[in-house]
């Protein structure tokens, strides 16, 4: 009964996989298929080097894929150390009462909707952006990075403190027994033992800060120009995805947005093939 | 290793974890100043009773439950 029972939960959870995997090859077929039409029509190039003036007939995505890189690389160089510091308090500094007490702080901030650190942003950090850097309406990339920074500081958070306490305890007791300081075990032993942990969350942070949309909805101020400092207004990927569709149906503008699926569904690819094979380093190095 | 190294690693990731609970801090003390003195039953049911309004036997409109009870007739 129990051997029955395992070989048709087995058969269960195969059927779940494949058809998660089914559903993720049909969503990318799907935004191909639609966006085929200005493939075929030669548009690619200029689909990616060209600015997005549809006056003119010019439908480039080139202006969005640079904002999203720079927001997505900005929010990162925000977010990157302020999770590394938290990782640090909760594994080394701080390991008892109030690190996990921090840690549980750091898991709610993973289940807070997107839309109301932004919405909190557009109230106190696009004033504040505005008054201290003068920087026009205060909706730039700097003021969608510093809410990103603080979206994607909890993925990162957990995954380094989970490869910092990962790091075996027998490196550890060597360490305390030759007499090293917190700063030393730091370090000589814990950071060069999780690097490949410190990657994966850098890469996953990436990940996320180029998926969000709402954020750079409603932060970054949807200019359609290349940037040309942090304080001017952009509009990534997702975000042009977003507004196109509200906006528009069925006309070259909207079929490009297929072309922005396809490009943030490969971007993040590349993302998970580099944290599997980290993940697949790391499993040889175990060995 | 330098003594300033020492307090340099202890003085930033206690920065890191001030930093964080500010800005969490900050989000959720300004939710609920702004929005927790809006939140109440009226924002929600309007002036319907709020059982009447739960079992669409009320229709109660320009609120958050906006329902009107021809559009549940199965109930």
């Amino acid at each position: 009964m129990i051997k029955r029972f395992g070989f048709w939960m087995e058969k269960g959870f195969l059927a779940a996989a494949l058809w998660s995997m089914f559903l993720t090859i049909l969503i990318f077929a799907f935004m191909l298929v639609l966006g085929l039409p200005l493939f075929k029509e030669g548009r690619l190039l200029s689909l990616l080097t060209s600015p997005w003036v549809p006056g003119e007939g010019q439908f480039g995505i080139y202006p969005m894929i640079i904002s999203t890189t720079a927001i997505s690389f900005l929010s990162l160089c925000l977010g990157a150390p302020l999770a590394l510091g938290v990782s640090i308090f909760i594994c080394l500094i701080q390991p008892g009462r109030l690190g996990r007490w921090l840690k549980k702080v750091v898991v709610l901030m993973t289940a807070v909707p997107t839309v109301v650190y932004a919405f909190v942003g557009v109230f106190l950090l696009v004033p504040l952006v505005q008054s201290v850097f003068s920087a026009g309406s205060g909706m730039n990339i700097l003021t969608a990075c510093f809410v990103l920074a603080l979206l994607i500081a909890p993925t990162m958070i957990l995954i380094f403190s989970n490869s910092f306490n990962n790091v075996p305890l027998a490196h550890q007791y060597a360490a305390d027994a030759l007499g090293a300081s917190s700063a030393q075990k730091l370090f000589y032993v814990i950071l060069p033992a999780s690097w490949r942990g410190i990657v994966a969350g850098l890469i996953l942070g990436a990940g996320r800060a180029m998926g969000d949309t709402l954020v750079a909805l409603m932060l970054a101020g949807n200019a359609v120009a290349v940037p040309g400092s942090i304080f001017d207004s952009a509009r990534t990927l997702t975000a042009h995805i977003a507004l196109v569709t509200a906006a528009d149906f069925d006309s070259v503008e909207f079929r490009t947005i297929f072309a922005c699926g396809i490009l943030l569904y490969l971007m993040t690819l590349i993302m998970v093939l580099a944290v599997r094979f980290l993940s697949s380093l790391k499993k040889e190095a175990d060995l | 290793m330098n003594r300033f190294v020492e307090i340099g690693v202890a003085l930033f990731a206690w920065l890191c974890a001030f930093v964080l609970l500010a800005a969490v801090g900050t989000v959720f003390v300004f939710l609920l100043i702004k929005g927790g003195a809006a939140l109440n039953v009226q924002t929600i049911f309007g002036d319907t009773p709020v059982w009447e309004a739960i079992t669409l036997k009320k229709p109660c409109s320009t609120v958050f439950f906006r329902r009107s009870p021809a559009r549940c007739s199965w109930l």
